[in-house]
């Protein structure tokens, strides 16, 4: 085979292609060329919080991912402060999404509360972009307005590099990927399984959703988590000075204080580094400058139990995530915590 | 393409920037030995991207053995005693990093009674990434220099290079001294039939690597986090791996042999059609080549000589234990846990049962039936193969096997259908690929129109942050 008669066929049959769908696609998606850069949400806001959120009227919110949901009995801490709380905790969240939520579901709250806590761990704070891509953007989705400019900013057009710019901008099949994307999953979810197995876009949608929604494994879900989570211990991740002013630190602090809140942070406990001296050095330095910038601001507090040593490797499902026990004890501690700081 | 914020992943931007910029260089340096410094110096930089100490180590490991088979040339009569010496060293270098977070806790401990900090030993994203490719590198060198079948390589530019030769660094592939270094002494200057042969490499590379092994892979980590899996879902799993681990690593393999050329080497080939095969031994001549015929030239063929001198030795074991020895050891390099062991040993133990049956060497069925059968069940063998190496714990798939039903209710055999038709579509293109080049080699509309399709699915398929490569891990 002649291998330059190879390639000009390629790039002629390559031109042709993108021909033939950048105008199928400018046609049938209504997108104008060159494109402006933003994200676009289409769900809608998920009033689920919102509406517990009406009804409860709490003084505390706190907020985090499934740390939060394992290790925080809302209804124990607000007894033990005698001040009433409620947990947002959204698994698989991380900054992007807890921006959303205190933007648009707890300001938006009738009664707004006097704190909010964010629960994190490690890097979390200053690793805009963690979390924010395939499955988690649909989470994200689920607290976003159409249109969100911060988000845009921070996790989108910071994350892309010059290359992605261009093509976003002035590929169309590059820019609807996405959409392209979900039309061949729906082929291959719904629409050919309707042909071989006879079940409707509806049958096997709820045949995936009960069998992928189900409880899993802790150990091989750890490891996952874990291996997901190596982003924020990359050198570049634990740089705060390099981080912060990206990330949506700055943002919810300014957020807190244009609304008067009260915000405190909670870097929790994990079996990953259970003693300081077995925190890489970088980390430990990452913390001093968090501590240092935080201490900047009247109304921003900081506490680090992540060396809590109440917290033994028995009250751990896993490196992350606390058993029923568990809850109890960090309940017991951060209301201890809490009420030490601001319960008069 | 990937904004990788960990390291220098060959489907990272920045990746092709330094690609780019080495490219140009590279090409407007006339000379060869230049171009070799260039080349180093460029491993290092990609090498220590992550971690900069990382660079260190490499270069130490790299300089002892450069001084080691120079020792080896001046006291010819000592050489297979420093020959030994480096191996041993070799392995537990290759062993203490592999294994270390077995016993860091206890490591970390008394480098805190030395008064120094424990980090450098507990934080696991320290290990020295590649280390199982490049040590192997390291010991073939060592082992010809020592038989004598390789000159010793004088230039400590051309040594360095070949061990830490950045598009292999990480996962391979295991390129031989004899191939590489002799490339690395040779002038090269710019070729077209290079370019020729890079550009589909690269292009199925990212194909595998974007199209088919990152979506597979979103189906398949979603089987193995089942808590008490059905066995209809273990084979959903088992199938999703089967076909994520040849995409993902012979996607690898291609984009590191495309660079390659690129750059005028010709690195070594480390699939061919892996899951055709017939018999054991025939899947390892296919699959991951280069490690495997590493094993086969300094493992299983000393062995098996070794034992083969002992007279009394029992036929049975002098054919049961060379194969037994060297799949355990190819277990152990794969990753620490009893799932490496047990898939080892059931590579073993296969293939002494199929050479017991006389199914060796170059057995061949006489018809297309048989040749189907045979086919089929080495096909199941390597899928049963990579549940074994994929299943969280040996403990989970023995539950599933053991205790766990076909399928629960019928919401589970509908879903387990759609995964599989799933898994399927993205087979399709590998199979497709299969049949042009067997059936129609010379359509050159064909394969063309093959890689532009190839092409559209990149750009539909990239995404913003990429999975790792699986192999990257050993």
């Amino acid at each position: 085979m002649n291998p330059k008669l190879l390639l000009q066929r390629y790039v002629s049959f390559l031109f042709v292609a993108l021909l033939v769908s950048s105008g199928y696609i400018g046609y049938h998606h209504q997108k104008e060329y060159p494109r402006t850069l933003s994200l676009q949400f289409n769900r809608g806001i998920n009033d689920e919080h919102l509406r517990a959120l009406e009804k409860a009227k709490p003084d505390i919110v706190l907020i985090g991912d499934s740390t939060l949901h394992y290790g925080v009995d809302a209804a124990q801490f607000s007894e033990e402060i005698n001040i009433n709380s409620y947990a947002l905790a959204v698994p698989g969240s991380a900054t992007a999404a807890w921006y959303l939520v205190m933007k648009n579901i707890i300001l938006e709250s009738p009664k707004r509360p006097s704190h909010v806590i964010i629960l994190f761990r490690d890097t979390m704070l200053t690793t805009p972009y963690f979390r924010t891509t395939g499955r988690y953007f649909e989470l994200l989705d689920d607290y976003a307005q159409r249109n969100e400019p911060v988000l845009t900013e921070l996790i989108y057009k910071n994350q892309m590099n010059p290359v992605e710019r261009l093509l976003e901008q002035y590929l169309p099949l590059y820019s609807a990927r996405w959409d392209v994307r979900e039309e061949i999953d729906d082929l291959l979810r719904h629409r050919i399984p309707s042909i071989i197995f006879g079940c409707t876009h509806e049958c096997s949608q709820q045949a995936i959703a009960s069998v992928l929604g189900r409880e899993v494994d802790m150990v091989a879900f750890n490891q996952m988590v874990n291996d997901s989570g190596e982003g924020l211990y990359s050198p570049e991740a634990m740089n705060f000075d390099k981080q912060v002013g990206g990330s949506f630190l700055p943002v919810l602090i300014d957020l807190a204080h244009q609304n008067d809140l009260i915000l405190v942070f909670i870097r929790t406990r994990t079996l990953n580094f259970p003693t300081a001296a077995s925190e890489p050095l970088e980390l430990r330095k990452y913390m001093k400058s968090l501590h240092s910038y935080l201490a900047q601001y009247p109304d921003v507090y900081l506490i680090d139990l992540s060396q809590d040593t109440r917290l033994n490797d028995s009250l751990f499902i896993d490196s992350l995530h606390l058993n029923a026990r568990g809850q109890e004890e960090f309940t017991s501690i951060l209301a201890e915590e809490f009420a030490s700081r601001f319960v008069k | 393409m990937a904004s990788d914020k960990t390291f220098m992943l060959f489907i990272s931007y920045n990746f092709l920037v330094f690609f780019l910029i080495v490219f140009v260089l590279y090409w407007c340096i006339p000379e060869q030995r230049w171009q070799n410094i260039l080349l180093l110096i460029s491993s290092l930089v990609f090498y220590g991207w992550l971690i900069q100490w990382h660079v260190v180590f490499l270069l130490v490991s790299i300089l002892f053995d450069y001084f080691l088979a120079l020792g080896m040339a001046r006291w010819r009569s000592n050489a297979v005693l420093l020959m030994r010496a480096g191996v041993v060293i070799n392995i537990a270098i290759l062993i203490a990093v592999k294994y270390y977070f077995l016993f860091n806790a206890s490591l970390a401990d008394w480098f805190r009674q030395l008064g120094l900090s424990g980090d450098v030993f507990l934080a696991r994203i320290i290990l020295p990434l590649g280390v199982s490719f490049y040590v192997l590198k390291k010991i073939s060198y060592l082992i010809e220099v020592g038989k004598g079948s390789l000159p010793q390589t004088r230039n400590f530019i051309t040594y360095a290079t070949y061990i830490s030769y950045f598009p292999q660094v990480f996962s391979g592939p295991l390129d031989r001294p004899q191939n590489l270094i002799r490339q690395l002494e040779t002038s090269r200057s710019w070729k077209a039939s290079d370019f020729y042969q890079a550009w589909p490499l690269i292009l199925m590379g990212l194909f595998k690597k974007l199209v088919i092994a990152n979506t597979v892979k979103v189906i398949v980590d979603q089987m193995f986090i089942m808590k008490e899996p059905s066995k209809v879902f273990l084979l959903v799993g088992a199938m999703g791996f089967t076909l994520q681990i040849l995409a993902d690593f012979s996607s690898y393999t291609d984009l590191s042999r495309g660079i390659s050329f690129l750059l005028g080497l010709e690195t070594m080939k480390n699939f061919n059609r892996p899951y055709l095969a017939l018999m054991p031994a025939d899947f390892w001549n296919r699959w991951h080549i280069s490690f495997s015929s590493w094993l086969r030239d300094y493992i299983f063929f000393p062995l098996r000589r070794m034992i083969l001198k002992w007279n009394s030795f029992p036929q049975i074991l002098a054919v049961s234990i060379p194969v037994l020895v060297t799949m355990l050891i190819s277990g152990l390099w794969h990753g620490i846990g009893m799932n490496f062991v047990i898939w080892g040993l059931y590579y073993g133990l296969l293939g002494v049962v199929y050479q017991y049956i006389g199914l060796r060497g170059d057995w061949h069925p006489t018809n297309k039936f048989g040749h189907f059968v045979a086919w089929l069940v080495m096909f199941f063998f390597i899928v049963t193969g990579w549940l074994i190496f994929r299943s969280p714990s040996m403990a989970w798939l023995w539950q599933a096997v053991a205790y766990g039903p076909f399928y629960r209710t019928l919401q589970e055999l509908i879903t387990a259908g759609i995964l599989m038709l799933m898994i399927a579509f993205y087979a399709l293109p590998l199979i497709a690929g299969y049949l042009i080049e067997r059936y129609h080699p010379d359509q050159v509309n064909l394969r063309a129109l093959y890689y532009a399709a190839a092409t559209i699915l990149v750009i539909l398929y990239t995404n913003s942050s990429s999975p790792d490569f699986i192999y990257f891990q050993f």
